[in-house]
């Protein structure tokens, strides 16, 4: 009797395990970059965190770039089924989706509207006076900054992932002799397509 | 790594070379009163500190005044070889447990209480928290370390000297004077650190040349025979080992800043007294 129950159980189980067998769906979701999203940071401790206020001090100024889709947001929420087992149909996975995008960044210019120094004027491009590192809250390392050109060049290109987003820091280099500041950041994507942004005016200490 | 174990080896080959050619007439038994021993002992090293300058000393930083290094257990072996060689071999473990530190001594007696003997002994000891030194001196900046930091170095001393036997009965005394040499391997280390208030960060690097330091120093034996199984001998046995060497660590310091800027610099240690002394109490049998 026993023995019986034991192969009905195992029977239930083998089927359930064949069932659950199920391959991802290899299609990808394209999307194209239309939101920027610019944050102040706080660098002047060990590691940036993000800043609420819009104060900063002088050789610490440091924003974080957000550039991400509309589409990301609403494709992300296909409907699964959360009941039970995993759901299984036809051996197809509620897999999250993958994304690919349409356009890669070929540019990044960052124009400040107030003078810097004596030789960094207002209303002129500074990227020499910024450098750009992946998003990472942990520690960094010092060969993790690269200037805005050699950074654009290391970024991935219609690369697939998971993550619809690039997020990186951008830390500039001088001690600003000035009061305040304020920064216009303008991404240029491959296809043409500009994505413009302007950070708050920032108190310097 | 490996020249530490070449050069020992090729040591051994051109002692035993001399050990067959003098002895290869005798026709008696080429091993007798062999002896291994146990014992358990403790090792304390220290290099005399002296005060930073505007560079860290990292010699400043190996060994410690108020405390021993290491307590080790050691296995040793002792043998004749025909009537004027003896070996005397020990391998310790440290505080890392591994028998990674051998000791070997190839002594020819030229008379009965009086011969020469040559060696080597490999040791290991450790550079205990040298960044250190940056936190105190530059406490404004912000260091990516941890608290606790170390680096081990694998030194060996290549010694030569008299050695002293002397006999009363159950006792044996016997003590070996050496001078020769220590080799000191390099080292590299680093550290990141930012500037407060600031985005700049800085890496720097350190790599420590290896050196021959001169050295001296003195080892001791006294056993006592206890008590008799047949022909096999268990008695008691306290050992030491006195070295003294001068010891200095030069090094390069690089700095690498955020923006790529890099600054170099040879930086000369100061010369001053390393000693390692070293006692350990065991057993041993004598066959």
């Amino acid at each position: 009797m026993i023995r019986k129950v034991y192969i009905i159980f195992a029977v239930c189980f083998l089927s359930r395990l064949i069932v659950s067998c199920c391959s991802c769906n290899s299609g990808t979701i394209e999307f194209d970059f239309n939101q920027i999203q610019i944050t102040n940071l706080d660098n002047s401790g060990s590691y940036p965190t993000n800043l609420d206020g819009t104060t900063m001090k002088r050789a610490a100024v440091a924003f974080e770039l957000i550039l991400s889709s509309e589409e990301y947001y609403y494709a992300g929420l296909i409907k699964r089924s959360s009941w039970g087992f995993s759901s299984a149909s036809a051996f197809q996975c509620d897999c999250d989706p993958a994304f690919k995008p349409n356009q890669y960044i070929k540019n990044v210019h960052i124009l400040t509207k107030y003078d810097l120094s004596e030789t960094a004027k207002g209303n002129t491009i500074v990227n020499d006076l910024f450098r750009a590192k992946e998003n990472s809250w942990g520690g960094s390392k010092v060969d993790d900054y690269q200037t805005i050109d050699e950074f654009v060049s290391e970024l991935p290109k219609y690369e697939v992932s998971y993550d619809q987003q690039i997020r990186f820091h951008l830390f500039c280099t001088e001690e600003i002799q000035n009061d305040s500041t304020q920064f216009e950041i303008e991404v240029v994507f491959n296809d043409g397509m500009i994505l413009t942004t302007t950070t708050d005016l920032i108190y310097l200490q | 790594m490996r020249m530490l174990f070449i050069i020992p080896r090729s040591w051994l080959f051109v002692l035993f070379g001399c050990f067959f050619c003098s002895n290869s007439h005798a026709q008696e038994k080429p091993i007798r009163n062999m002896e291994v021993s146990f014992s358990i002992g403790i090792a304390d090293y220290n290099a005399d500190s002296l005060s930073n300058k505007n560079h860290i000393d990292w010699a400043n930083y190996i060994g410690d005044e108020n405390y021993a290094e290491a307590i080790t257990v050691k296995w040793g072996a002792r043998f004749d070889l025909y009537q004027n060689w003896k070996v005397d071999m020990a391998l310790t473990m440290q505080d890392d447990f591994l028998p990674l530190n051998l000791k070997l001594s190839v002594q020819y007696f030229l008379l009965k209480w009086l011969g020469v003997h040559g060696g080597f002994k490999n040791f290991h000891t450790d550079v205990d928290n040298g960044k250190q030194y940056f936190r105190i001196t530059q406490p404004d900046l912000i260091y990516y370390f941890s608290d606790y930091e170390y680096t081990t170095l694998n030194n060996v001393s290549y010694y030569a000297g008299p050695v002293f036997n002397l006999a009363f009965g159950p006792v044996l005394w016997r003590t070996t004077i050496n001078a020769g040499f220590t080799r000191r391997p390099g080292f590299d280390d680093h550290f990141e650190y930012k500037l407060r208030d600031n985005n700049k960060q800085v890496r720097v690097d350190f790599s420590a040349d290896p050196g021959f330091d001169f050295m001296w120093g003195a080892n001791s034996l006294l056993q006592l025979d206890c008590c008799s199984f047949g022909k096999t001998k268990l008695g008691l046995q306290v050992r030491t080992d006195f070295h003294f060497s001068d010891l200095k660590i030069d090094y390069r310091q690089r700095e690498l800043d955020w923006l790529g800027n890099t600054a170099e610099q040879e930086v000369k240690g100061d010369t001053r007294e390393f000693s390692w002394v070293e006692a350990d109490v065991g057993v041993f049998l004598r066959f």
